[in-house]
């Protein structure tokens, strides 16, 4: 049996290499030109992905075949008071100079959303921020042009005073993650480019856990974690 | 399903070994479409697999201490994975393991200082393959 080890998000070997720098909303909401305060987010966000390839050479060179991606890669992408903020467009080049990256090495990529993203919840504002993060780190997979098999390790092992009661809400809950509409864009466009007439499949919805519309798949996690 | 040896350990009332679980753990991505299948990319015919499926994956981590067992140490002990990877060796062709640890890529580089160690103490059973890989033999 061949057994590949792997990491996750950051070295404390490498020096300056964080892939997860960030800025508070409370800081961002100091700056005076708001304009100017989302291009430093971006910056933020463009020197975070540099760093990110910066641990996959380290990988590279080191023999390490798995990583996993940090979460916190765009500061404030899912925060409720940029909702007007489109990362994606801006940081689209560079997600994609990573995913090429990533193919060329071949390192089995993930994400793992945190432990706040559980679609086992029974509260409709945690399954609502759910949704929205888990379509985050499926945007971020597409803007790297990563097929379906890097994936996001989401928890669904909240019992909430019932073991066994989590899977149908979890499979429930799923379904209408799948079943949410997302605005056309350029980079949808652009996955149907890479991966080529697939959408009919997609929206079928099927029965994968994967938000069903989604390219990257989305693997669960047994645990002891609760929203 | 993503097994996790160390959260199973301690959310396991009925003390079931994670290797009684692991055929049913295996299936789950075994029998997925989505693994394995490239459509269309690198020239591949739509719908073919063109490499082989990725291995499952488990997350391997060391209690922080016997106050905090749920958080993380820095590093992860070479048992109890050790004991799990040698029980699933014959039915597993491969498997990748996360390690979930404080000191990240350390403890990466750690484990595998201990699996050469363990080689070189006479367990004959392991080959180290490359910087961050093992071979374990049934």
């Amino acid at each position: 049996m061949l057994v590949r080890f792997g990491f996750v998000a950051m070295s404390v070997l490498l020096e300056n290499a964080s892939p997860s720098r960030t800025m508070t909303y409370t800081n961002f909401s100091k700056l005076p030109d708001r304009e100017g305060a989302l291009l430093r987010l971006a910056r933020i966000a463009q020197e975070n992905l540099q760093h990110t390839q910066r641990l996959l050479s380290h990988c590279k060179y080191s023999d390490i075949h798995l990583y996993r991606l940090t979460s916190k890669l765009v500061p404030l992408a899912t925060h409720d008071a940029l909702a007007d903020w489109d990362p994606y467009a801006i940081l689209a080049d560079d997600f994609a100079a990573l995913g090429a990256y990533i193919r060329e090495t071949g390192i089995r990529v993930s994400f793992h959303p945190d432990h706040f993203t559980v679609f086992s919840t029974p509260r409709p504002e945690v399954l609502r921020n759910s949704i929205k993060d888990l379509n985050h780190h499926v945007r971020m997979f597409e803007l790297m042009g990563l097929d379906e098999r890097s994936t996001c390790n989401v928890h669904v092992g909240g019992t909430y005073g019932d073991k066994g009661g989590g899977r149908p809400a979890v499979s429930g809950a799923i379904r209408r993650a799948g079943a949410e509409d997302r605005p056309q864009d350029d980079a949808r466009e652009r996955r149907q480019d890479v991966y080529g007439g697939r959408d009919a499949r997609d929206q079928r919805g099927g029965g994968r856990p994967d938000g069903a519309r989604h390219s990257p798949s989305c693997g669960q996690q047994s645990g002891g974690h609760r929203a | 399903m993503v097994l996790d040896i160390h959260h199973h350990a301690v959310n396991n009332p009925e003390g079931i070994a994670p290797e009684v679980l692991w055929d049913r753990i295996q299936r789950t991505w075994r029998d997925y479409g989505w693994n394995g299948l490239r459509r269309g990319l690198d020239g591949a015919a739509e719908g073919t697999a063109s490499r082989a499926p990725l291995p499952p994956k488990i997350h391997v981590s060391t209690p922080k201490s016997a106050s905090d067992p749920r958080g993380h140490a820095d590093h992860v002990s070479l048992e109890p994975l050790l004991s799990f990877l040698r029980a699933i060796a014959g039915s597993t062709p491969a498997v990748d393991v996360m390690i979930e640890a404080k000191r990240k890529d350390e403890a990466l580089f750690k484990l595998m200082d201990d699996l050469r160690a363990a080689v070189a103490a006479g367990a004959g059973d392991i080959r180290i393959v490359d910087g961050g890989s093992v071979e374990i033999k049934a």
